[in-house]
């Protein structure tokens, strides 16, 4: 079972789990006006730290997260130096303030920020960044889940974090998506989010059942699903997160949920659309709530966040109440209430949606409480399942536009896209055609990973909000989200599949076949269109990307091989054990 | 003005393909004319605020203004501060 071995928080609300828990109780709000700043000419509501010092060598953002990791880690025996403990970072921004500096892009990187916290807290592997926009801290989860249960680490530390400055703030107000006021999920009068600060950890460890307390938390479901509609509005009938619940619902008595922790960022369209997701899931009986009037959107924190005081509630027999709800907003009746309710229920579900039209779920229980929860069992441990290659497509440092034009040509949303989303779209585009298809496939999963991620659309953004001409450009913020390309891929297509964006320090593919190997354990991915994408400048990037499926047969690994320059495609029939791949070159 | 502002919405809006001429003044920009989306009429906004200083603090003001590149170019020189 994968268990939680410990878990932390740190907010302007308080310190630690505590703290926050007996706040939130008294109903408070870290939400606080922000005005006069000279960085950020429109006033703003958001919850902010007060203390803003670094650590000496680190950032801020590296600050908040090293201290909020040691104080986690120094009530357990986690050997963080051991290669079977795996550090995962889930943040949506980093350290984006360094790009007001010229020459502060190289550590301006999130491999870079994870790299530096790692040797400050002491991991010895190399960490995994999760930068999949909002859903970031609930796909950190789900990634951690499976990479545990594939036998990839012993030990996951997961910590979520962003701070809220001039770029994010900035961006999401050009988006008109900032609330005046404290934000009012649910609420018939809800103007939009606000954006918060915290830093949460949660460390998870796979331990046989046996071992595990009945009062210990089970993460035991979590899915991620695109809308595969728009890289910015939620699907209007909820469709990724509707088919996210759905993945983890199977089988599952929902009158042993106490709640459904809803993303509830009080936009007008976000909220809508839960209704309807959850209303499609079949959880309209089952209270719903969220806590962004508490705390506002804490973007890289909140899925881990909002998990873990989800899980104090269980434990203090409470649902917390929506701060900032009056009268229902939604076109569909959802059990929302502003007061806090007691339960007896011991299991949650906890939603998050995000940019670039991801989804994730994740169904966590008190081991007590599974039997009621998954009267049929639970099911059987997921096994890895082995890959079998159908084409391969790598590119570098050609023209992408007139590869467009002479490839392509029928997508104007092209000339609109970063040049980390030109670059996944053509790679993605002809690694398809490569793959020669009949049409019947099922749709595949989309799982990339990067190093610079959308540096060259973070430094054209950082162009728009100069000090002296401020003039934030909302077309070119959506694509500050390094997962972006993950949901254009999709909203070609029209694949509802998994999306996910994952940063490394290097192309590596031994180390990204182990987390895709890992995500196809969802049962949903029979196929995976996976690989890099990076693209540092304009005129330098390097795709290489390969679509596999998953392999029935009895069948060895297949060789990896590294791909350069031109277009080259492999094929590889799983006919015997031990097959060797046949290639041929475009 | 017309013409100046036609530009202006290509360059903004990355219509690559497109040319001040291909766009008719009473066409509508949203929907069935270029296929614009949200994010486009948010730019947009940007675009008013930062050539003709004009700020709409309310989004849903622009769905009347947007409709035509006619009808913008009438509130931009009823309402422009530079």
């Amino acid at each position: 079972m994968i268990r939680v071995l410990t878990r932390h928080i740190v907010t302007p609300l308080g310190g630690n789990l505590a703290a926050n828990w007996e706040a939130l109780l008294a109903g408070q709000s870290a939400l606080r006006r922000y005005e006069g700043n000279a960085s950020l000419p429109e006033p703003y509501v958001a919850s902010k730290f007060d203390d803003r010092t670094p650590l000496p060598g680190h950032t801020l953002f590296e600050t908040w997260v090293v201290r909020a990791l040691r104080d986690a880690l120094a009530q357990t025996a986690v050997d963080t130096a051991s290669p079977r403990t795996l550090f995962i970072l889930s943040s949506t921004k980093g350290n984006i303030s360094l790009l007001e500096t010229d020459s502060a892009t190289e550590a301006a990187l999130l491999p870079v920020a994870a790299a530096n916290i790692a040797r400050s807290v002491g991991f010895t592997s190399e960490p995994l960044v999760v930068s999949n926009a909002c859903i970031s801290g609930v796909a950190a989860q789900v990634i951690a889940m499976r990479l545990l249960q594939a036998g990839s680490c012993d030990t996951a530390v997961i910590a979520g974090a962003d701070v809220q400055d001039r770029f994010i703030i900035s961006g999401f107000q050009s988006f008109k998506a900032l609330a005046p006021e404290p934000c009012r999920p649910f609420d018939a009068a809800r103007q939009g989010l606000n954006a918060g600060e915290a830093v949460a950890v949660m460390v998870l460890q796979n331990v046989p059942d046996n071992e595990v307390a009945e009062t210990d938390w089970v993460l035991l479901r979590g899915a991620v699903r695109n809308d595969a509609n728009h890289i910015s509005g939620p699907s209007r009938t909820g469709e990724g997160s509707y088919q996210a619940l759905q993945s983890i619902l199977e089988d599952v008595n929902t009158e042993a949920l106490a709640f459904v922790n809803a993303h509830g960022t009080a936009t007008p369209y976000n909220d809508e659309m839960e209704a309807k997701a959850i209303t499609r899931a079949g959880l309209q009986n089952v209270p719903v709530n969220g806590y962004k009037g508490y705390y506002g959107h804490t973007m890289g924190a909140a899925g881990l966040l909002e998990t873990i005081l989800s899980q104090q509630a269980v434990d203090c027999h409470t649902v917390v109440g929506t701060r900032g709800f009056e009268t229902a907003g939604v076109s569909l009746p959802l059990r929302l209430s502003a007061a806090h309710h007691p339960t007896g229920r011991q299991a949650f579900v906890k939603l998050l949606s995000g940019f670039g039209g991801c989804n994730a779920a994740v169904l966590w229980a008190r081991k007590g409480a599974i039997p009621e929860l998954l009267p049929r069992g639970m099911e059987p441990k997921p096994g890895l399942p082995r890959l079998r290659e159908i084409a391969t497509f790598s590119l570098s440092d050609t023209s992408l536009t007139e590869l467009y034009r002479s490839c392509v040509g029928d997508y104007p949303k092209f000339y609109k896209m970063d040049p980390l989303c030109r670059l996944g779209f053509i790679a993605s585009e002809l690694l398809l055609r490569k793959a020669a298809r009949s049409g019947q496939e099922p749709a595949p999963a989309v799982i990339l990973f990067s190093r610079a991620g959308s540096l060259c659309d973070d430094l054209r953004y950082q162009a728009t909000i100069k000090p002296d001409s401020f003039f934030p450009s909302p077309a070119i913020f959506v694509y500050t989200l390094p997962n972006i390309v993950t949901g254009e891929i999709c909203i070609r297509n029209g694949w509802n599949t998994e999306s996910s964006m994952f940063l490394l320090p290097r192309k590596d593919w031994n180390r990204m076949l182990s987390v895709v190997r890992a995500a196809m354990m969802d049962a949903h991915a029979s196929r995976v269109l996976c690989g890099w994408v990076d693209a540092p400048d304009e005129d330098r990037f390097e795709a290489d990307l390969r679509l596999l499926q998953k392999d029935f047969f009895d069948y060895t690994d297949f060789q990896i091989r590294i791909h350069n320059g031109s277009i080259e495609t492999t094929a590889q029939i799983p006919d015997h054990r031990g097959s060797q791949p046949r290639r041929s070159q475009a | 003005m017309k013409q100046q502002l036609k530009s202006q919405i290509i360059e903004a809006l990355n219509l690559v393909d497109l040319k001040p001429e291909d766009i008719q003044d009473d066409a509508p920009l949203f929907g069935e004319g270029l296929g614009l989306d949200s994010i486009d009429a948010l730019e947009l906004i940007m675009l008013m605020e930062k050539n003709y200083g004009i700020r709409l603090s309310n989004p849903a003001e622009g769905k009347a203004i947007f409709r035509s590149v006619g009808v913008m170019a009438e509130y931009i020189s009823q309402n422009h501060t530079k």
